[in-house]
């Protein structure tokens, strides 16, 4: 039931609850009928014992005494379908209707009742009056047909009043959410891309209208925050590169200097080298600033990735010269794949980088890429220890290391990171797909298509 | 060349302006963005050299004030390398290069003397053909050929050659090439470079001649153009 919808909720909500009603109503009119017909019939019942007695008493050729039986010719037609015993005043029979057959229709004067007679309910009234005492009785067959004919045909509308106030409800509660379905579709719009949007103020003052009030007010401050986050994260870029441009410009300066010696000229060097490293992390930490405020920049367009690939394959081969590293390459004549060339550049880097420090020497790396479905897949793998499962996950973490071959690897902990954020940034996903059996294995898709 | 550098921090305008001056180029210094819109109204530059964070008014409302006023002076934008939408920005207003911080000085120089001889002419496609002595490129057709015989190189190395044929008798420094092949820092980098130039020179130098690329002892690496 979490699933439906408002409306549908409402429509069928609705539609049970008068159900119940229809139910507990006919329940309490059924009676109220049933008694109703029960005093109409005592009152026909009274009425036809009145007859007769007048009949008995006043009737011209009534009998002269009440204590002599009484011709069938003498009872009524009209009670000629009734149950009837007539009795004298010492209580002889005087008449009994021949459909009585065996059966009693029970003593005691001036009351009416309902008694079961030979399986079929029946309503019996008793009269005394002068010398006769009349006993009258008549089949409730009429009403209890009538009684269930009404059930039957409440139950058989249950159905179909249903159906009329589920629409009617469906109906109401479309209308009644109308406003909701055009703020939702609204508030979709509002993204990072476009902060500045909002929700159209509905006309009239009611709960809505109050409700898209509300929002709008909490766009207007979370933009407001995350405008000053943005532009926190646009000018640490440049506060913090402008003093390292000028490291770095003092540095080619001095290196230009005259009469260096050979061991000033590499401190120089290291220092420059310094200076980049300093750069490509304040690069790294405004990339993922960005991925986390959903407005990472990508120049996606469709572009053969082998040449990347193997771009990578020759940084690794450089890589695993001085080292004893095989390297393995399984790469199709083309791969297209709707990417951005650096992004994707930058997690192959990150990759093969993490790959060759963490494959001990005699190890080996291996590099594949295939089309699979709408994915552009590449695989970076490499010989190495098991990682236990629960450290797998965390080697995606933000300065986050894994346990090193040897001691002292560089590195700021942020490679794989950032290459999980740019190829989601892409719509694909990089996974650790294998690390047990002394073989490490990451891939990443990108979507083949735009 | 008359230069006009904008540039709100006085160290790094200080380094580039004596760089400038030393390379032969006369230089005005401005540190603020509506000040060098009056400067660039009031003067006739060859070349603006544009940071893009600058008090005032930044410089995409320079560089927009600049085209308004059809001014004939050509522009080199300092930008943030992470903010992409710089780049294209930056671009699109109408820049005719960038530069992201922090560059290499020989680099700087190198743009400004690029823009200085596109000056006046339509920017000229960069060449697809380059040739240094015995050694031909097609950068197109990623093709090298020593006299008539082909040489395969890989990939980076490729990369690695076309930086010292498209300016031949410039030094690099192992961190310049870098950044032109990798753009970004990593770890491996600069080991690598000195990897692939041996590649390189095992590939193309003929056994008892000098290597077709030198080297300059504590700088970098080079090639003679008159070889």
């Amino acid at each position: 039931m979490k699933k439906w919808s408002l409306k549908v909720k409402v429509g069928v909500y609705a539609a049970l609850v008068t159900v119940a009603a229809w139910m507990a109503g006919a329940a309490a009119l059924m009676p109220v009928l049933y008694f109703h017909q029960i005093a109409q019939l005592d009152t026909e019942l009274k009425n036809d014992a009145d007859e007769l007695f007048r009949d008995l008493q006043n009737f011209r050729g009534a009998p002269g005494d009440p204590r002599r039986p009484l011709d069938a010719k003498f009872i009524p037609l009209s009670l000629r379908s009734r149950f009837l015993i007539v009795e004298g005043p010492e209580g002889q029979t005087l008449y009994r209707s021949p459909n009585l057959g065996g059966k009693d229709l029970g003593s005691g004067p001036a009351k009416t009742s309902t008694r079961t007679l030979s399986g079929e309910a029946c309503r019996i009234g008793a009269w005394q009056e002068g010398p006769y005492l009349i006993r009258i009785g008549s089949r409730l067959g009429d009403i209890e047909r009538f009684q269930q004919d009404l059930r039957r045909g409440i139950f058989m509308s249950l159905p179909a009043v249903g159906l009329v106030v589920f629409i009617g409800g469906h109906w109401l509660g479309r209308r009644a959410v109308a406003p909701m379905a055009d703020l939702s579709a609204a508030a979709a719009r509002i993204s990072t891309a476009s902060p500045q949007a909002r929700l159209p103020l509905p006309a009239g003052d009611d709960e809505i209208a109050r409700l898209t009030e509300v929002l709008n007010h909490s766009f207007d401050r979370l933009q407001a925050s995350y405008q000053s986050a943005t532009r926190f994260s646009a000018d640490a870029s440049h506060q913090l590169k402008t003093p390292v441009a000028v490291l770095r410009a003092g540095l080619d300066h001095l290196s230009r200097e005259p009469g260096l010696s050979g061991p000033q000229a590499a401190e120089i060097a290291v220092l420059r080298q310094q200076t980049r490293r300093l750069t490509a992390l304040i690069d790294d930490l405004l990339l993922l600033a960005q991925a986390d405020a959903g407005r990472l920049t990508l120049e996606a367009e469709e572009i053969d990735l082998v040449p990347l690939i193997a771009a990578a394959d020759d940084d690794l081969q450089a890589l695993a010269s001085e080292r004893e590293i095989r390297i393995e390459t399984e790469l199709p004549t083309v791969l297209i794949a709707k990417a951005d060339r650096r992004r994707v550049m930058l997690v192959l880097q990150n990759l093969i980088e993490n790959a060759a420090k963490y494959t001990p020497d005699g190890g080996t790396v291996r590099l594949q890429a295939r089309t699979e479905g709408d994915w552009a897949v590449v695989r970076v793998a490499n010989s190495g220890a098991e990682i236990p499962e629960e450290l797998r996950e965390e080697l995606f973490e933000r300065f986050r290391r894994g346990p090193a071959v040897g001691e002292n690897l560089r590195g700021h902990g942020l490679g794989l990171n950032i290459a999980r954020e740019l190829v989601r940034a892409h719509g694909g996903e990089l996974r650790l797909t294998r690390a047990d059996g002394g073989w490490i294995e990451f891939e990443f898709r990108l979507p083949a298509k735009s | 060349m008359k230069i006009l550098l904008v540039e709100d921090e006085p160290q790094l305008a200080g380094q580039v302006s004596r760089a400038l001056t030393k390379a032969g180029h006369h230089v005005e210094w401005i540190g603020d963005g509506p000040c060098a819109l009056e400067a660039t109204e009031r003067e006739e530059f060859e070349l603006v050299v544009l940071d893009v964070n600058l008090p005032g008014c930044d410089g995409f409302e320079v560089l927009a004030g600049i085209r308004r006023a059809k001014l004939p002076a050509r522009v080199l934008m300092l930008t943030a390398r992470s903010e992409v939408g710089d780049r294209v920005a930056g671009l699109q207003a109408g820049a005719d290069d960038y530069l992201t911080k922090p560059f290499a000085m020989e680099e700087l120089l190198a743009r400004v003397d690029a823009l200085g001889r596109r000056r006046g002419d339509a920017p000229t496609p960069p060449e697809t053909l380059l040739q240094v002595g015995a050694i031909r490129m097609d950068l197109a057709k990623r093709r090298v050929t020593r006299g008539n015989e082909r040489v395969e190189l890989s990939p980076r190395e490729f990369e690695v050659l076309a930086v010292f044929m498209q300016e031949p008798g410039r030094t690099f420094s192992r961190d310049e090439i870098c950044e032109r092949i990798w753009e970004r820092e990593h770890e491996y980098d600069t080991r690598t470079v000195e990897i692939f130039i041996m590649r390189l020179r095992k590939k193309l130098d003929r056994p008892g001649a000098e290597s077709v690329i030198g080297t300059v002892r504590g700088v970098g690496y080079l090639m003679q153009p008159s070889r």
